[in-house]
């Protein structure tokens, strides 16, 4: 009961202290909003980053749903559909392929399917339903312009679909039909009716066709649970359960997408997080700080009164707990439009395409709210204890001239002001070395910010992945896995004597692509057989060995590639015209298990055969693991290896029953002055075809120019912040300082140095200050700049390490005004009373 | 029963020896309860410490100090404070009124920090004693010197403290003012039996004491023994 009557006391005294404060309120909700702003933004950007990586990931997989039941059948799926865990289901059963002739590349499966699968599987109808008569189908739209019929309702086509016993012609007609989506993986489905499966397919028996591995009239249990959290462990539950048994399938997009698999990619994200919530609570902090020490008199009288440090510790909280809760509204609301806005720009850095999905989490906000709400308390609570422990006399001691003692003291120095101001600054030496290193800090990290920053280069970035002023990549070839529908060979020999016809384009330079399966000789087992006896065993290491083969990147590259070899040549010489020979070979080293480490099984001078070639090479040269990058599918196989040809050697006569290579880029050389044009007609060519992906150098820019542009936004915050924080300690080591002295100055003034000689004993201070901290940064500082940012620099790809001197230049102008300013106003405040004096005297 | 009890109270400033200031030296005293005592000395003769030290606003060096029973720097921060709200008034030179709340928040403020009840008519006769009753919803700004002393002495008032301490209570008021609130502060405090320690320098004011304490350079020189006879006046 007690408690709560005095806390109306406190909490008026709060809100009084809150009505006669008014700057110091605008600075700290300022400060609110500020910090809620970043945070609520970065958690907007990082949940829909994460729902758009999962989205993009389900697209892949074609579905949303947990996980499944493979190739259950209707009895079971009536039992497994009671188990409680389970709370949404749906069926798929296969029906077939199918055969037309138009998709001959590019399989189409035939299936049945429910409402809910329908629903999870992002098939929305744009218009009709699902089929229920024997003679309607669903098709989406890319299946129907291969078809080349129109979207609508009722049109009739031609399907043959294998059954595998024998393929059933027969003509459909479209009861509904969906978009495409380019970022789903299956394009290819058509959905009959149950009456079709039961008129055609039902006497089929799911487990011979299971057998033969074609699967018809199997049906699949797709199911949903309450959350995504261990599904493999709730599908086995189910199993155990019901006594079914069945293999099972997880929908990994849930397991690699989720944020704890992924841990390392939000590490960025809790780093600016953390830096956030350190800015706002040096900011907020040092508000709180310099007020109180303000209103000592204030809080002493106080607790001279009989208001104990708990109460006192109260108001304090209470006063940051209000200007909180005005800031935090316009934080929220910010801080999540700005990261909504934000969202798209972050989706394009990631390696895959991907679709921006929009997450408005509840979480988002509370968790935004909670972590300023942390900053905010923190940044109260060192203030308050300090207004806590204040001891009442300071409240009631006469302030003014105390003693003689020091008086004699202070004239032996005379009154040369700058020494006297150099005297000052070493007086409490803890303090002064606190705020050098602070100022000193923040002013080398700035630098090394800056200097890496000047050091990207954009032109090392270009060469990494073109090496002409345009390519055009087969990119579904690099997609080996899961079945995609597409033609490997778009890039044909016809194709490229088009690109060479357009006007401007000097040359095609194109590159072949062979995926081999290499049988081991003696020399990759001489490396890999002790690699697998080492402890711990390394499964896939055992499973290559067992298989006897690895797995290698054959390119074929045209003479237009050759210019670029030398530089990744790291053992023996490259020479164009023996390469072009078709006698020689370049081999790139290969990717170990361990990371960053790299080896080579051959060495210049080795004979390697190349069954699938049908030919021997002598090795020319070692090469990077990653040499010719541009060139590349830009993916590596570990233990594997690149080795490239002449292209001759890829396009000419292989031994039957090889897969020809595939071509996989096409570079262009345009004629400068065709530039535009030639760029036009090259990419209308190519758009002709879905598989293809244009990019010129121009569109690698604007890539590069985005991440530049994030790695300069996050990278000058991240030294504002810094440079914020040395500031903010400056201002309030001089603040504090000057409030504390204040006695000291009314003595100076009583034995006559004027305002005029204080002010200026204050600015010689400010600018000793100035002084120390350049020349501690202008040695040391320059030093760690140079040393850091040059091995920062070394390891960062499209980086060519710059020393930048500006930010050492530039401090020392920008520290003076800072200095000069702040010696200023705190001059200022001297000359005003504290919040007590000022109001007695009446306002 | 004596209501304070100093022992052996010391407050040395500063460290080097050299330079040390002997604010108090060795002062050992004792205060009856209802007693009146007036400080004099000279100026920078360590009255204020002494009364400090009384009402706990500031540590010893080292001794003793009981109040009512309770040995004041055996307590905490905490403890001490609440002590204080409960059992010292406190009057000073300079009023220390606070600035943001009102006449009449401010008198109560003692008693609301400490969650009591108010006893609205005990502070309705202190207010009407004191002659305050138009000021109270007033700003202490806005009133005159006198008058926010007399707020001041009110607020010392409000707790019903057993013992009220006062540092040149007086100092900044016309001969006049000056009288009058003496005055009402002793009526006050003979009402409710109430102990007073007051500083001053002047004489006349002093007369008014049972008691009166003379302090020079830290250590007592006259006057340090209960007087056996009634209250003068
Ligand atoms: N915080 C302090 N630091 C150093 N010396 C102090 C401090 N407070 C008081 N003193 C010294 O202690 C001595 C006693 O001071 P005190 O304020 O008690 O004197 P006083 O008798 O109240 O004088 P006055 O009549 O002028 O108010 C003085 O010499 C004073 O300079
Ligand atoms: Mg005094």
């Amino acid at each position: 009961m007690i408690a709560n009557n005095n806390r109306k006391i406190v909490t008026r005294l709060s809100l009084r202290s809150l009505r006669v404060s008014p700057l110091r309120n605008l600075a700290v909700i300022s400060a609110v909003v500020l910090t809620t702003l970043l945070i609520t933004s970065i958690f907007t950007m990082s949940l829909n980053l994460n729902k758009s990586m999962e989205l993009t990931m389900m697209k892949s997989v074609g579905t949303d749903f947990h996980g499944s039941f493979k190739r259950v059948s209707p009895e079971q799926i009536e039992i497994l559909q009671q188990h409680p865990s389970v709370k949404e289901y749906g069926v798929m059963l296969h029906a077939g392929l199918l055969r037309n002739e138009v998709f001959r590349d590019s399989p189409v499966e035939v299936k049945r399917i429910d409402e809910a699968s329908a629903r999870h599987s992002f098939i929305h109808l744009i218009e009709g339903g699902l089929p229920e008569a024997g003679n309607e189908v669903v098709l989406s739209t890319w299946v129907l312009d291969k078809f080349g019929i129109q979207h609508a309702l009722g049109e009739r086509v031609q399907l043959d679909i294998d059954i595998t016993e024998r393929v059933l012609k027969q003509e459909f007609v479209v009861s509904g039909y969906y978009e495409a989506d380019k970022n789903l993986a299956i394009a290819g489905l058509a959905f009959v009716s149950d009456a079709w499966v039961q008129q055609n397919i039902s006497g089929i028996d799911p487990a011979e066709s299971e057998a033969s591995g074609s699967y018809v009239n199997t049906q699949e249990m797709s199911v949903m649970f309450k959350n995504a959290v261990d599904i493999e462990k709730k599908l086995d539950k189910v199993l155990a359960d019901t006594g079914v048994n069945r293999p099972t399938g997880v929908n990994w997009a849930y397991t690699t997408s989720s944020l704890s698999d992924n841990l390392i990619e939000f590490v960025p994200y809790v780093a600016v997080i953390f830096i956030i919530m350190l800015s706002g609570y040096l900011l907020i902090y040092n508000i709180f700080y310099i007020s109180v020490v303000r209103d000592v008199k204030f809080y002493g009288l106080l607790k001279a009164i009989g208001t104990t440090p708990r109460q006192l510790k109260r108001m304090i909280r209470i006063q940051s707990q209000i200007l909180y809760l005005i800031g935090l509204p316009f934080g929220l609301a910010a801080g999540y439009v700005i990261g909504r806005l934000l969202t798209p720009m972050m989706n394009t850095f990631s390696s895959e395409p991907m679709e921006a999905a929009y997450s408005a989490s509840p979480w988002i906000f509370i968790g935004a709210a909670l972590f300023a709400y942390l900053t905010v308390w923190l940044a109260a609570g060192k203030p308050g204890r300090m207004a806590a422990r204040i001891a009442p006399v300071e409240a009631v001691r006469y302030t003014g001239v105390q003693t003689t003692r020091r008086r004699n003291k202070r004239s032996k120095r005379g009154g040369r002001l700058h020494v006297m101001a150099f005297t000052n600054l070493f007086r409490s030496k803890k303090k002064l070395s606190l705020m050098l290193t602070s100022l000193s800090l923040s002013i080398v990290l700035f630098s090394i910010i800056f200097t890496v920053i000047g050091s990207l280069d954009v032109n090392k970035y270009l060469s990494t992945f073109l090496s002409g002023d345009m390519v055009i990549r087969n990119e579904k070839i690099e997609t080996h896995e899961g079945e995609r529908p597409g033609d490997p060979y778009k890039l044909s020999e016809a194709f490229s004597s088009d690109l060479e016809r357009i006007d401007g384009v000097k040359s095609v330079e194109k590159v072949y692509y062979y995926y081999d399966i290499h049988d081991m000789d003696e020399k990759i087992r001489a490396v890999l057989q002790p690699l697998s006896e080492t402890e711990p065993p390394q499964p896939y290491l055992t499973s290559l060995l067992e298989r006897n083969s690895v797995y290698l990147q054959l390119y074929g590259i045209d003479p237009g590639w050759y210019d670029l070899v030398q530089k990744d040549v790291i053992e023996g010489h490259f020479d164009p015209q023996k390469f072009a020979s078709g006698d020689y070979v370049l081999v790139a080293q290969s990717l170990m298990w361990e990371e960053d480490t790299y080896t080579s099984y051959y060495h210049p001078g080795d004979i390697m055969e190349f069954k699938n070639l049908g030919k021997s090479y002598e090795v020319m040269a070692v090469m990077n693991y990653d040499a010719l990058y541009a060139a590349t599918t830009q993916s590596f196989s570990t233990y594997g290896f690149n080795a490239f040809f002449p292209s001759s050697e890829l396009t000419g006569e292989l031994p039957a029953e090889t897969n020809p290579p595939w071509p996989l880029s096409a570079t262009l050389h345009i004629d400068p002055d065709k530039l535009d044009s030639a760029t036009q007609a090259a990419k209308s060519l190519a758009a002709s075809s879905d598989e293809l992906v244009v990019k010129s150098r121009e569109d690698y820019r604007e890539e590069l120019d985005g991440f530049i542009g994030v790695f300069q936004i996050i990278g000058y915050g991240l030294s504002f912040v810094i440079a914020l924080i040395g500031v903010l300690n400056y201002i309030n080591t001089v603040v504090t300082g000057v409030i504390m002295r204040r006695n000291e100055f009314a003595l100076l003034e009583s034995i006559g140095m004027t305002k005029r000689q204080l002010k200026k004993m204050l600015v010689y201070e400010g600018i000793y200050n100035v002084l120390l901290t350049t020349a501690i940064t202008s040695t040391l500082g320059v030093f760690l700049t140079y040393s850091i940012a040059k091995s920062i620099a070394g390891n960062t790809a499209f980086t060519v390490f710059r020393m930048s001197w500006l930010p050492f230049v530039l401090v020392v102008p920008v520290l003076a005004i800072i200095a000069y300013t702040v010696t200023l106003s705190s001059y200022r405040m001297l000359s005003k009373a504290t919040l007590i004096e000022r109001l007695r005297q009446g306002e | 029963m004596p209501i304070l009890n100093i022992v052996n109270l010391k407050k040395y400033y500063g460290k080097d020896p050299q330079t040390t200031v002997k604010a108090l030296d060795d002062i050992s005293l004792t205060v009856e309860k209802g007693e009146f005592v007036a400080i004099v000395g000279t100026s920078g003769s360590g009255k204020s410490t002494l009364l400090h030290m009384l009402g706990g606003l500031d540590r010893p060096t080292e001794g003793k100090v009981t109040v009512d029973g309770n040995e004041l720097f055996a307590m905490s921060d905490e403890k001490l404070t609440i002590f204080r709200r409960r059992s010292v008034g406190f009057v000073f030179q300079s009023y220390n009124l606070v600035p943001i709340l009102s006449v009449l928040e401010n008198i109560t403020l003692p008693i609301e920090l400490d969650g009591g009840r108010i006893d609205r008519t005990y502070l309705d006769e202190v207010i009407q004693a004191l002659g305050l009753q138009s000021k109270i919803h007033s700003l202490p700004g806005s009133l005159s010197g006198g008058q926010q002393q007399r707020v001041a002495i009110a607020r010392a008032l409000a707790t019903k403290p057993s013992i009220i301490l006062a540092d040149e209570p007086t100092g900044n008021l016309d001969s006049k003012t000056s009288q009058e609130v003496l005055i009402l502060l002793k009526q006050m405090s003979e009402k409710f039996n109430q102990t007073i320690v007051m500083i001053t320098h002047n004489e006349s004011i002093a007369q008014m004491a049972d008691r009166i304490i003379r302090i020079e350079d830290g250590r007592i020189v006259s006057g340090n023994a209960t007087p056996s006879g009634a209250r003068i006046l």
